[in-house]
């Protein structure tokens, strides 16, 4: 749990140009906020897809504290708070990555299909840019709706 | 000149033979006519017939730059019924001047060419009625001539009282000055005088250029000075004339593009709110695009929620190891090891004889962990504690912001709603012009002002260039004195030169006399014609050296730049009237006085005080009015001033034609309304 910096962070080679449309569109500030997205909701919805064919997307250096946070929780609950699965930032990062790769999957299915250009004969997903010109509200609303629906007292 | 009778046949909207009379020898006092007419339906073109009648003119000095394939004066509809026959459109006017009876008669035969109608002169003759009833025929050429002894055509334009030219006027302008000194010249016939001045100022500076090749060198500089000082001046004469017709010209479009603007009057409200609406929108989407763009900012914040349980789990579940003592341990871990390791509490008991110590012990080292990771559970702790403390704001923040996009969308649909509504209302795109013809009209304005301001930088260069033109001269007589050169040639120039001073000098006192004479009487028409509130402030006209009008105030200082729009019609008119009298010597002003839209600028008091006395200095008043400025209460005032004679209607026909309809007075009466009725 030292939070490292120094740990290349992979994606599936597949959702390369998805990432870099979500990020040139301004959907995204920077690709490590679509990975945590994607990470969240792969881990909520209990799934993780192993890397097929890994393409090296960002530096661990630029997750956030916060985010970190996040990832150590979900091992840690998935672990039975068994601290020694948290100790290592890369074998962490590695799980992670698993459920942002399932993760990813979810997005596309409910809710960015609609965005993207036809795919076919397992093409890389892209956005269809005339379609996405209010994609950055409907996203922050996609992924409001999928928040547990709990009052937030502290 | 008094206007009797005017016959129009095929002129303009006239269609047929239709007349009007304008004085009736019955009523010999009653001098004043009024014509009644919707715009657009030729009021403005019975004084067109008369010009034309009387100088063959097919162009008003209000029609600008409008090409003359616009200015038709044969009637349409007569030349459509004619099919490949010629039209005849004439008109025939029957007036007295000095006592003699004239009827004059010009015709022209319009006929279609293809696409476009051509008008060829057909008629025109001049009879003479003498006291004995029998009537003579003035040869031809000789009938402008008869006409200009009658009215000059040169100060023609003066007595038509047009709106926009009155209020031209009064602007202290080179335009105005044009204008003034051009009805002032025209009305003194000093052209012969000027162009003496002209030709002897030719031979000055001819002397002058042989005299500057063959003198003394500081005469010659002089000379040379001199010349080049008038050069200069030449320019920047010809700069301002040039600036002038400029301005002229921009007026001009001004003039047309606000009659093309009236025709958008009754929806300008609609175009005023469809240009609200359309920046309201702009400023809206931009909004939405502001909002947009920060979304992404929101991403994070958003997808924590997604975990939020597990959040509140890990954090509630080390909040409990920390309460029960576990993170961070009460006993450390290495301590618990060395004393299993040596087997010795640190009170120096062996812990394996005691089995339940020695079962404590191992319990304590189950519950404690190694350092590294108690603290990194407590940072995770500390994390998670600030995670969790913002899932209420970052909710809130969200849904405040999602919220915040959902009313500026919900704004623009109900802008374009409106929007759409009040295009439709505007209708054509051809209505939706009228912004352009704003644009168009500011850039003109904006023009005009450069150009003011070009020719006033010019003026005041010129006025040095005089002044230095005065030092010169002064300096050139002493040379000549001193180096001695009274020869032939030096003798010679200086006449010439003499001779255009002197020429000079009779012109310029003719024309200030004339000038004051003009202003005292203008000053004379002015106080009668304002209102008493008018007359209190407002004292004197004065016609300056540079030609600009200027209305003094009760102190005598320069009042023009405060006066209303209707003070500045009345001290037009005033204008207008003194230069009649002066033509007149004097008399009775012995032009018929046109006015066309009399009456759109004044108060009410104005009008009446033009109704009491322009009947009384007038030979004869003739009122082209529209029904919004001529109402019952200005028909009464005519009424009882006991000098109104004749009232006719310009009515519409069903095939866009005019009818002239005479109706009595009292008639008028009935069928003009009331100031409240608008």
């Amino acid at each position: 749990m030292k939070m490292d910096g120094k740990i290349r962070v992979a994606t599936d080679a597949h959702y390369k140009e998805l990432y870099n449309n979500m990020k040139s569109s301004g959907i995204v500030g920077d690709f490590h906020e679509l990975f945590f997205v994607c990470a969240c909701l792969g881990y909520r919805g209990k799934k993780s897809i192993p890397i097929n064919k890994r393409d090296d997307r960002f530096w661990s250096s630029t997750i956030t504290p916060p985010e970190w946070a996040c990832y150590y929780a979900m091992i840690l609950e998935q672990n039975e708070f068994d601290y020694l699965k948290v100790s290592e930032d890369k074998d962490l990062l590695a799980v992670i990555e698993g459920y942002a790769n399932a993760g990813i999957d979810i997005l596309i299915e409910e809710f960015l299909k609609d965005y993207l250009l036809p795919i076919s004969n397992g093409s890389d997903p892209q956005l269809d840019p005339p379609c996405c010109k209010e994609l950055p509200k409907q996203f922050v609303h996609f992924i409001f709706e999928q928040s547990e629906s709990e009052t937030w007292d502290n | 000149m008094i206007l009797h009778k005017m016959i129009v046949e095929n002129f303009r909207q006239f269609r047929g033979r239709q007349e009007i009379e304008f004085w009736a020898p019955s009523l010999p006092h009653h001098n004043v006519t009024v014509v009644f007419g919707e715009n657009g339906r030729g009021k403005t073109g019975l004084f067109r017939a008369i010009m034309f009648c009387l100088f063959g003119e097919r162009r008003l000095s209000q029609d600008g730059d409008v090409p003359r394939e616009e200015l038709l004066l044969v009637n349409v509809s007569a030349l459509e019924a004619n099919t490949r026959q010629p039209v005849r459109t004439s008109v025939e006017l029957e007036f007295t001047h000095m006592g003699q009876s004239y009827r004059l008669r010009r015709a022209i035969l319009g006929m279609p060419d293809g696409k476009r109608i051509i008008e060829e002169e057909d008629e025109k003759r001049l009879f003479v009625i003498t006291s004995d009833g029998n009537t003579q025929t003035v040869p031809s050429i000789e009938i402008d001539a008869v006409i200009d002894s009658i009215l000059d055509r040169r100060v023609k334009d003066y007595f038509l009282f047009d709106g926009e030219k009155i209020e031209r006027l009064t602007r202290a302008s080179i335009e105005q000055r044009r204008e003034i000194s051009a009805g002032i010249r025209n009305l003194l016939n000093v052209d012969a005088l000027e162009t003496a001045i002209r030709a002897v100022g030719r031979v000055s500076k001819a002397l002058e250029k042989e005299l500057s090749n063959s003198s003394h060198e500081e005469l010659s500089r002089l000379l040379k000075h001199l010349s080049d000082n008038e050069e200069e001046q030449t320019q920047l004469r010809k700069q301002l004339d040039g600036l002038a017709d400029e301005m002229g010209l921009a007026r001009q479009e001004v003039d047309k593009t606000d009659n093309e603007l009236k025709k958008f009057n009754e929806i300008r409200h609609l175009l005023d709110k469809r240009k609200l609406l359309e920046q309201d929108l702009k400023g809206q989407e931009q909004q939405a695009d502001e909002v947009l763009k920060e979304m992404h900012n929101l991403v994070c914040k958003a997808s924590a929620l997604i975990v939020s349980s597990t959040v509140i789990t890990v954090f509630e579940h080390i909040e409990r190891q920390k309460q029960k003592g576990e993170i961070p341990s009460e006993i450390r871990r290495d301590l618990i090891e060395r004393i299993l390791a040596d087997d010795k509490c640190i009170c120096g008991r062996v812990v394996l004889k005691d089995p339940a110590a020695h079962s404590h012990i191992l319990d304590w080292q189950k519950r404690t962990s190694d350092v590294a990771t108690q603290d990194a559970a407590l940072n995770l702790w500390r994390y998670l504690s600030e995670v969790r403390n913002h899932f209420g704001d970052n909710a809130d923040l969200v849904e405040k912001r999602l919220q915040q996009y959902g009313n500026i969308r919900s704004a623009i649909a109900n802008i374009n709603r409106s929007l759409e509504n009040v295009r439709n209302q505007i209708g054509t795109s051809e209505r939706q012009d009228a912004t352009k013809l704003d644009e168009h009209r500011k850039k003109l304005q904006d023009s005009i002002i450069t150009l003011e301001a070009d020719a006033r930088n010019a003026q005041t260069l010129l006025e040095q260039l005089k002044q230095e033109e005065e030092r010169l001269r002064a300096l050139l007589k002493e040379e000549r004195l001193k180096v001695g050169r009274n020869d032939e040639l030096s003798r010679r120039s200086i006449l010439a030169r003499d001779t255009q001073d002197a020429l000079k000098g009779v012109h310029d006192q003719f024309t200030r006399e004339i000038k004051q004479l003009i202003g005292q009487s203008a000053t004379q028409f002015f106080r009668k014609l304002l209102d008493k509130e008018g007359r209190e402030n407002l004292r004197t006209i004065v016609v300056n050296d540079d030609y600009s009008l200027q209305v003094l105030d009760r102190y005598k200082k320069p009042f023009l730049a405060n006066i209303s729009a209707g003070q500045r019609q009345i001290m037009s008119i005033s204008f207008i009237a003194a230069l009649a009298r002066t033509a007149s010597r004097g008399g009775q002003i012995e032009i018929p006085l046109f006015m066309d839209t009399p009456f759109g600028r004044l108060s009410f008091e104005h009008r009446q005080n033009l109704i009491n006395h322009i009947p009384t200095f007038a030979s004869q008043w003739i009122l082209l009015a529209t029904d919004t400025e001529f109402r019952r209460q200005e028909a009464n005032l005519l009424k009882t001033s006991g000098k109104w004679g004749k009232f006719f209607i310009l009515r519409p026909t069903h095939d866009g034609n005019t009818t002239i309809e005479e109706q009595d007075i009292n008639s008028a009466l009935a069928i003009l309304r009331d100031e409240e009725d608008y």
